[in-house]
């Protein structure tokens, strides 16, 4: 079969997958929330692990929605603790070890546990249909389309959250939309790709482009520019190099941060 | 069967240094199974000797017919190319006479690369492979991927049934092999 052909919806889906999440680390990082996309994954995971150890299927609408349901739980659990004093990321952390643990005790009482736990960690991106591309597209366009409308807001709860508070906005309220529509994107993206090639599409494209750029306009196509190419190399060097895909992008990944943080030295 | 030999290590996946343990896939081998079972119950409840020899016989028994009904529904797969997601279905393949020609995953646990899925995507289609099986447990997307590019029909096997009991599995896993051709 044709290797350009069979490789293609896994770039398609890494464009998807670069589109939403560089917007969302861009945000992620200004919160200073850099593990709250693992932790969210893992609580998705969690809930998905529980409906399967309930008996529902492989694969199956209710599997997602479980996961779904655990990922608005904890979106609801972030935005009312917002402490000023503890760090947010300290929750998250906690939330993330606490649903790891649980996913393990449920995954013990099931015959299989181990296989799906080890599946949400690393993936299946070259597997992904069209008809899941097609899905991923209508719901990344939705919360896209969502956090466009009321960007400002967005920005100004992320940034500076004390002044959003005194423009009388809602900020509990802000983030808990924030982090509901950041976990509906999360559940079909882990889905698709995995929590380790995930976390790598909403850091590194931002961090790489916060070294060398200022206005979010040009840090925003500058980190769509990186995790296009990014993942391009990443596939191709799988096929040249008889690699598993997912980890072979994310180890671009981490090997073009490198560069760009020892460039950045350079120019320094 | 498939004990390893010579160097174990990680570079192989997920592998079992002690053979293939997917052996009650083979019937006639469940019955030497019983028969060890047998002999443990026995050293431990030496009163009971009688009814355990006797709860033996009658297994056996008709462990033997079902083996002979088994084999005859499954007699069309004799031969049969045959591509597996794990080498879960050695012992299936050597009591039913199936060849199992690749795999979809070689290294347990460990993602196949897109050269591997390419080429066994070819070899599929030259040798006319029309048949992939797979676990329930596994995520069944890549198996049924792999069918629709190559044609081929996916069987989904539950190969250990949860609370069932052992024949039911196997009447089921038959059951499904048996129907492969019927549309």
């Amino acid at each position: 079969m044709n290797a350009f052909l069979f490789l293609l919806p896994a770039f398609v889906a890494c464009v998807l997958l670069t589109g939403i999440h560089t917007y969302l680390g861009i945000h992620v990082v200004r919160r200073g929330i850099i593990f709250v996309d693992i932790a969210l994954a893992q609580i998705a995971a969690l809930g998905m692990i529980v409906a399967l150890g309930l008996g529902f299927e492989e694969g199956s609408p209710w599997v997602y929605f479980f996961g779904l349901i655990f990922t608005a739980c904890g979106s609801l659990l972030f935005s009312l603790f917002r402490d000023e004093k503890i760090p947010q990321e300290s929750l998250i952390g906690v939330a993330f070890a606490v649903s790891s643990a649980l996913a393990i005790v449920v995954a013990d009482h099931m015959s299989h546990g181990a296989e799906h736990l080890k599946e949400i960690l690393s993936g299946n991106i070259l597997w992904v249909t069209w008809p899941q591309i097609l899905k991923t597209t209508c719901i990344y366009s939705l919360m896209g389309i969502f956090h466009f409308i009321f960007r400002k807001n967005f920005l100004l709860v992320s940034s500076d959250p004390a002044q959003a508070q005194s423009q009388g906005l809602k900020v509990w309220y802000w983030d808990l939309l924030f982090y509901l529509s950041f976990g509906i994107i999360i559940t079909s993206s882990v889905q698709i790709a995995g929590v380790l090639l995930v976390f790598s599409f909403l850091i590194v494209p931002t961090l790489c482009s916060i070294l060398f750029f200022e206005s979010l306009k040009r840090r925003l196509f500058s980190g769509w520019g990186i995790g296009v190419l990014v993942s391009l190399v990443g596939i191709l060097l799988s096929l040249w190099k008889d690699l598993p895909t997912g980890p072979a992008i994310v180890v671009c990944f981490g090997f073009f941060l490198g560069c760009c943080l020892i460039g950045r030295k350079v120019l320094k | 069967m498939e004990i390893p030999e010579g160097k174990i290590d990680r570079t192989q996946g997920d592998i079992h240094p002690l053979g293939n343990p997917h052996v009650w896939l083979d019937p006639r081998r469940v019955k030497v199974i019983a028969q060890i079972i047998k002999e443990g119950l026995v050293k431990n409840d030496a009163a009971g000797q009688d009814v355990h020899e006797k709860n033996l016989a009658s297994y056996q028994q008709k462990l033997d017919q079902k083996i002979n009904e088994w084999q005859t529904r499954a007699k069309t797969l004799r031969s049969v190319p045959v591509v597996t997601y794990h080498k879960s279905f050695s012992y299936l393949s050597d009591w039913l006479g199936f060849q199992v020609v690749d795999y979809l995953e070689p290294k347990p646990g460990i993602p196949p690369s897109p050269g591997h899925i390419l080429s066994l995507i070819d070899m599929m289609k030259s040798k006319h492979v029309s048949l992939i099986l797979s676990e329930n447990y596994y995520n069944p997307v890549p198996a049924q991927e792999l069918g629709q590019k190559t044609g081929a029909k996916v069987l989904i096997l539950d190969t250990e049934g949860g609370d069932k009991d052992y024949i039911s599995v196997m009447d089921t896993i038959i059951g499904k092999l048996d129907g492969r051709l019927v549309p």
